[in-house]
C-alpha cells in the first residue's frame, strides 16, 4: 500500500502524536470514481443537450461551455478526492481525511457503527479492487467512504473495525438462506409495475385522442382491438421483463449468513456487495408481502438500522434485504435480526383494529378515489373512470380486515394492507418517541392511533378505539420506562423544580 | 399551559399571512371572477372569505393555545396540541440527543421563545414547546440536552 502523507499531510491524528502511517486510495480509484461521475453529471444535465440542439450559434457555444464546466468539474472533484482523501485505524477508531479547500477530519467510532458494505462494481472487479461503505446513524448516506482499496484492506479493515466493536469475537459464517434464480424471477415478476405500463398506455392513448381525435381513430383502425390488445401486452411484458432483469442484477447469487456478530448479506450480479449488520443495531424489520408474492408463497424482509442504505432503482430499502424469503421461514429470518423477537406474527392470532375504524377506512377510500376519478373525468368527459371507483372502498374493506397489531413484552408487532400486506416488527429497547393521533374523523367515532418511532422509520398500528389506543400508549410508556431505567439512572424533573414545566 | 403570550403570536402571525398570502390571492382570484360572475357576488364572496380568514385567525390560536400542553415528567417528555388533528407525544428523556432553542423577530419582540426536542428518529422533531420565557426556554434546554444514558441506535 502506497502511503503519502505523514510530512506533507500535517492533520490533526498526528499532532495528536499517533505513529499509524496514513493510507491512501488506489490510483485506479481516479477512473473508478471518473467513470461513474461523470454520467451522473451527464444525466443531470440532460436538458443542456436538447438546448444544445436547438438553440442557435452563439447559445450552442454558451451551453457547451456549461456542459464542459461541469465534466471539467466533474473531473477536478476525483482528483481531488483521490489526491486528498487519507485514512487510517487509529486507537481503534477509523480516521477520515479529505478536503483540498475546507479539510474535513472524521472519526469513526467502531462502536457507532450501523453497518459496513463491501462493495465491488464492474470497474472495481476490473481492477481487483473493492469499496468499503460505513455507515454510522444519520440520514446522509455513508459517512465512512473509501471508493477504491485492495480486496485484502477492505477485509482487513473490516475485520479490524469488527474486532473493536462491542460483542464476541468470532468470525465463522454460518449459511441461512440462499435465494435461486426462479426465485429472483419470480420477485422481478411480482414487484413488476404492470398496471403501471397499462395505465401509461392508456393515458397516452387518450392523450393522443384530445390532441387529434383523426390521429388516434387512424392510428386505432390500423392496429385494430386485438392490435391494442396486444400493446398493452407488450407493455406488461415489458415491464415484467425490466423488474426481473433488475432482480436478477441486484440480487443474483444472494446469500443470508449469521455470525456470532450479526446479519450479513452478499449479492449482485455486476456489482456485488456484501453488507454486515450487527446485532444490536437493528432497529425494525419489515416484511412485505404484496398479493402476488403472498401467492408464490414468499415474502420480502427489509432490516433497518439507524444508518441509511443506497436506495435501489431509485427506491428506499433497508439496509438488508431479502427479496424472496418462503413464508415458512419469515418468522425464523426475522427473529435472526431481531433475537428478542418472541412471537411469531403468521401463527399468533393478532389483535384486530376498531370496528369504526371500518367506517373511518371506507370513507376516506371512497374520497380519495373520488378525488382521482372525478378531475379525470371532467378533464375527458367521459364518466369511465368512475367505474373504478368501488376499487378504493373495496381495498380498503380489505385491509381493515387484515390489519392486524400485537404487543409482547419485547416488541410490537403491526400488521396492515390487503394488496400490498406489510408486518413491521420494531424492538421496544429501540423505541425514539411515541404518538397518538386523532384527526377529526377519529373523534368522532372515539378512536386512536398510536404511531411508535425508531431511528430506521416509523410505525403506525390500525385505527383502535380511543380507550384501547391510550392503554397501549401508556403502556408503551410504561415498557420503555422500564427499559431505558435499566441501562442508565434517571434525574427527576419535577414541577416543583422547574415552574414552566408542568401544564 | 403556554404563556398566554403565545395566542398574540399566534394571531400576528395569522394576521401577516392574511396581508402577505390571502389578500392578494383573494383580490387576483375576484378580479378574474368578476369578469365572469358579475362584481357584486364577487366583492360578497371574496369580502365573506376574507373575513371568515380574519375570524379564524383571532379565534383559532386561543383554541390551540387551550389545547397545547406539556409536562416533563419523571422519565419523559410529553405534549398534547391540536384542535382538529389531536396529537400526544411522549419523548423519553434518555432518548433525547439535542434541544434546539428558537426564537422568530415576533418571537423576540414578544420575549418568547420555541424548545424544539430532536431524538435520533430522523431530520423532523420529534417535540416542539412554543411560547416559553427566554429564560426557561434556556433552562429547560440545559435540564433536556444533559441527559445521557442508552440513546437506542
Amino acid at each position: 500500500m502506497r502511503c503519502i502523507c505523514a510530512t506533507s499531510w500535517p492533520v490533526v491524528g498526528e499532532m495528536m502524536g499517533s505513529e499509524v502511517p496514513w493510507r491512501s486510495l488506489q490510483p485506479a480509484s481516479v477512473l473508478i470514481n471518473l467513470l461513474p461521475d461523470l454520467g451522473r453529471t451527464a444525466r443531470q444535465l440532460w436538458w443542456l443537450l436538447p438546448a444544445m440542439v436547438v438553440g442557435g450559434g452563439f447559445q450552442r457555444i454558451v451551453d457547451f461551455g456549461f456542459l464542459l464546466f461541469f465534466l471539467a468539474m466533474s473531473f477536478f472533484r476525483t482528483i481531488t478526492h483521490y489526491m486528498t482523501l487519507r485514512y487510517r485505524v487509529s486507537g481503534g477508531r477509523l480516521e477520515l481525511v479529505e478536503g483540498l479547500f475546507f479539510r474535513q477530519h472524521r472519526l469513526i467510532d467502531p462502536a457507532r457503527i450501523q453497518n459496513m458494505e463491501v462493495v465491488r462494481n464492474i470497474f472495481h472487479r476490473m481492477a481487483g479492487l473493492a469499496e468499503l461503505r460505513i455507515d454510522t446513524a444519520g440520514e446522509g448516506g455513508a459517512e465512512g467512504l473509501l471508493s477504491a482499496i485492495s480486496i485484502a484492506e477492505a477485509n482487513q479493515l473490516r475485520a479490524e473495525l469488527a474486532n473493536h466493536q462491542p460483542g464476541p469475537t468470532a468470525q465463522e459464517e454460518e449459511e441461512e438462506l440462499r435465494t435461486g434464480f426462479l426465485e429472483l424471477l419470480a420477485y422481478g415478476f411480482s414487484s413488476a409495475r404492470s398496471g403501471a405500463a397499462v395505465v401509461a398506455v392508456s393515458v397516452g392513448y387518450e392523450l393522443l385522442f384530445q390532441f387529434s381525435p383523426q390521429m388516434a381513430g387512424d392510428a386505432a383502425a390500423r392496429i385494430g382491438s386485438m392490435g391494442m390488445v396486444g400493446l398493452l401486452l407488450v407493455a406488461v411484458a415489458g415491464s415484467t421483463l425490466v423488474s426481473a432483469l433488475t432482480s436478477i442484477r441486484s440480487f443474483w447469487g444472494l446469500r443470508l449468513l449469521k455470525t456470532a456478530r450479526g446479519l450479513v448479506t452478499e449479492a449482485g450480479l455486476f456489482t456485488r456487495s456484501r453488507v454486515e449488520v450487527p446485532q444490536g443495531k437493528v432497529q425494525l424489520v419489515r416484511i412485505d408481502e404484496p398479493l402476488v408474492r403472498r401467492i408464490f408463497g414468499y415474502g420480502t424482509i427489509q432490516v433497518e438500522t439507524a444508518g441509511s442504505s443506497a436506495p435501489i432503482e431509485g427506491e428506499a430499502r433497508g439496509e438488508l434485504m431479502l427479496p424472496m424469503v418462503p413464508k415458512a421461514a419469515l418468522a425464523w429470518v426475522a427473529s435472526l435480526a431481531l433475537p428478542a423477537l418472541d412471537i411469531d406474527p403468521w401463527k399468533a392470532t393478532l389483535r384486530p383494529a376498531a370496528p369504526r375504524a371500518l367506517l373511518r377506512a371506507l370513507l376516506g377510500a371512497g374520497l380519495r378515489w373520488a378525488l382521482i376519478c372525478l378531475p379525470i373525468a371532467i378533464a375527458f368527459r367521459d364518466p369511465t373512470p368512475f367505474f373504478f371507483w368501488p376499487i378504493g372502498p373495496i381495498s380498503a374493506f380489505f385491509d381493515w380486515r387484515r390489519q392486524g397489531w400485537y404487543l409482547t413484552e419485547s416488541v410490537i408487532v403491526s400488521r396492515r394492507g390487503f394488496f400490498r400486506r406489510q408486518t413491521s416488527i420494531i424492538s421496544l429497547e429501540k423505541l425514539q418517541a411515541l404518538r397518538l393521533e386523532q384527526g377529526p374523523l377519529m373523534q368522532l367515532n372515539r378512536l386512536g392511533r398510536v404511531v411508535v418511532r425508531v431511528a430506521g422509520g416509523e410505525v403506525a398500528l390500525p385505527d383502535l378505539h380511543l380507550d384501547e389506543a391510550s392503554q397501549v400508549f401508556e403502556k408503551l410508556q410504561e415498557k420503555t420506562t422500564q427499559r431505558t431505567n435499566q441501562t442508565a439512572p434517571n434525574i427527576a424533573i419535577t414541577s416543583e423544580s422547574t415552574p414552566t414545566t408542568t401544564a | 399551559m403556554l404563556d398566554p403570550r403565545i395566542v398574540q403570536l399566534w394571531r400576528l402571525q395569522a394576521l401577516l399571512r392574511l396581508l402577505i398570502f390571502w389578500l392578494p390571492v383573494t383580490l387576483g382570484v375576484a378580479a378574474v371572477a368578476a369578469a365572469r360572475f358579475g362584481i357584486a357576488p364577487t366583492v360578497i364572496l371574496a369580502g365573506f372569505f376574507l373575513i371568515f380568514q380574519l375570524g379564524l385567525g383571532l379565534g383559532w390560536p386561543v383554541l390551540a393555545w387551550r389545547r397545547y400542553r406539556y409536562s416533563i415528567r419523571e422519565h419523559d417528555l410529553l405534549v398534547e396540541k391540536g384542535v382538529l388533528f389531536r396529537n400526544t407525544v411522549s419523548v423519553p428523556l434518555q432518548r433525547i440527543q439535542h434541544v434546539d432553542t428558537r426564537q422568530g423577530p415576533i418571537e423576540r419582540w414578544l420575549g418568547l421563545s420555541s424548545l424544539v426536542v430532536y431524538t435520533a428518529a430522523g431530520l423532523n422533531a420529534d417535540a416542539s414547546i412554543p411560547g416559553l420565557e427566554e429564560g426557561d426556554a434556556l433552562h429547560l434546554r440545559d435540564q433536556l440536552a444533559r441527559r445521557g444514558g442508552d440513546d437506542g441506535v
